[in-house]
């Protein structure tokens, strides 16, 4: 029996390992019972491996997610920086292009508000305001678009200058704060007379020629007279500033700021008709040797 | 003390396995259990000598049947029947190249799947008897089974190998 036993040992062993647990599958499978202590142990083996797992696995995929997600953010951040500078860009562009329209639009008004002058715009295309010489600054527009000399180039802010140099198609514009230019005014409010003269630097002008006994208080507005047969009379010049009335003479000083920022001239007006005609005109005569 | 050896590590491969498909399972979406283990059987029945790979096994079908919580004795009946079905299909082909043992633990996993199916529809109460319609989730773990296992596999074989290892014996 033993021998028996022996010679059908893999046979019977087999056998065991699969009729057993069919028998005990199929007397419990009807009565399901609680949970035994050997699956509470594999659970409790199992748990924390599959907790170790899940956390080595997460933190991993969390890893590699946020390397990935950091090398998707650097370059979005760049794609963002680009589309920022070129928004910039665009942005300033824009924004010189409003700037300019609102100064056309502005010079547009001035020149309508004056039907019986006809104007010539022009672009400052250069600027020469050297200490020792003279405070110019040069335009696109030159003989050939109709411009002449001692022509009147005014802004919608006042009076810039007049022209002074010419060539075919530039000019230079001798501007009001030049020592050597000169423009008869009004004080708007009292109709007083006076001359404004350049001072050689783009600061404020020299108030002439005011008599002692006019009315002019600071912050006067002074208008052209026309009586220098070079600007028509009306257009702004500037505001008069720190008046000072000495104790004896015939005349008052002041200063005066210029109506138009010469040192921000981006675009003039050049009066070419109705302005009077500078051959005849006192200035220039008087320059003209 | 090898057959003891390959026993314990077939046991202890199939505790991790089942660990790591449950985690794989829960981080993938968790609607399928990854049968990761199954291989084990089958590679017992590659590797193993009778007895010894039906004890290892049985051991592996005890740890299912706590780890997945079917009936008792349903998985050491199948796994069982598993590792003689594999030691006996091992001689129709060359089960132990990867894409080999690849097929033959897909159909295991299809042959135990069904084998489990069946034998809970035969002994459940209608009401509770489980739909033929799961033959499909079936399919698919018999196809993630092929697929992991010649991974499985790679490990067991790395682990096994000083198993392998014939002892010098002594000259008369």
């Amino acid at each position: 029996m033993l021998a028996l036993l022996r010679r059908y040992k893999e046979f019977l062993v087999v056998a065991a390992l699969v009729v057993v647990p069919l028998g005990v599958f199929f007397a419990q499978a009807r009565h399901p019972s609680e949970r035994t202590p050997g699956d509470r142990l594999v659970l409790a083996l199992t748990s924390p491996l599959e907790k170790a797992i899940d956390w080595t696995v997460t933190g991993a995929l969390s890893a590699w997610r946020r390397y990935a997600a950091l090398g998707s953010i650097r370059e979005r951040a760049e794609q963002l920086s680009r589309e920022v500078n070129r928004l910039k860009a665009e942005a300033s562009g824009l924004s010189q292009l409003r700037q300019e329209n609102e100064r056309l639009e502005r010079l547009l008004a001035f020149a309508r508000a004056r039907p019986d002058q006809q104007t010539v715009g022009a672009h400052v295309i250069g600027v020469r305001m050297d200490p020792g010489g003279l405070q110019v600054v040069t335009i696109d527009r030159g003989a050939e678009d109709g411009l002449k000399r001692m022509m009147p180039v005014v802004t919608a802010d006042g009076v810039v200058g007049r022209v002074h140099t010419l060539a075919a198609h530039s000019a230079d514009v001798l501007l009001i704060v030049d020592r050597n230019s000169s423009v008869a005014v009004r004080v708007d409010r009292s109709r007083a007379r006076a001359n404004v003269r350049g001072q050689g630097g783009p600061g404020p002008c020299r108030l002439d020629y005011a008599l002692r006994s006019d009315d002019l208080i600071e912050g006067d507005l002074l208008v052209t007279s026309g009586t220098d047969g070079v600007f028509p009379r009306g257009l702004p010049v500037g505001k008069v500033t720190r008046v000072r009335r000495a104790g004896y003479g015939l005349y008052q000083a002041a200063e005066v700021v210029p109506a138009a920022d010469v040192n921000k001239l981006e675009e003039v007006l050049v009066l070419v008709a109705g302005a009077p005609s500078p051959e005849h005109t006192p200035a220039a005569q008087a320059q003209t040797p | 003390m090898r057959t003891a050896l390959r026993t314990i590590l077939a046991v202890a491969a199939a505790l991790v396995l089942v660990g790591l498909g449950a985690a794989l399972s829960h981080l993938l979406g968790g609607s399928l259990s990854l049968p990761l283990a199954l291989p084990v059987l089958v590679w017992l029945g590659l590797e193993a000598g009778v007895v010894e790979g039906a004890v290892a096994a049985a051991a592996v079908g005890a740890l299912f049947d706590a780890a997945l919580g079917g009936p008792v004795g349903l998985h050491v009946f199948l796994s069982v029947m598993l590792f003689l079905a594999s030691r006996a299909a091992s001689g129709a082909f060359d089960a132990r190249a990867g894409p080999g043992f690849g097929l033959l633990s897909g159909a295991g996993m299809l042959a135990f799947g069904l084998g489990a199916l069946v034998l809970v529809r035969y002994v459940s109460p209608a009401e509770a008897a489980p739909r033929w319609g799961l033959a499909a989730r079936v399919v698919a773990q018999a196809m993630i089974a092929g697929l992991a296992a010649p991974a499985v596999r790679l490990v067991l074989d790395r682990f096994g190998a000083p198993l392998e290892r014939e002892e010098p014996r002594l000259q008369p």
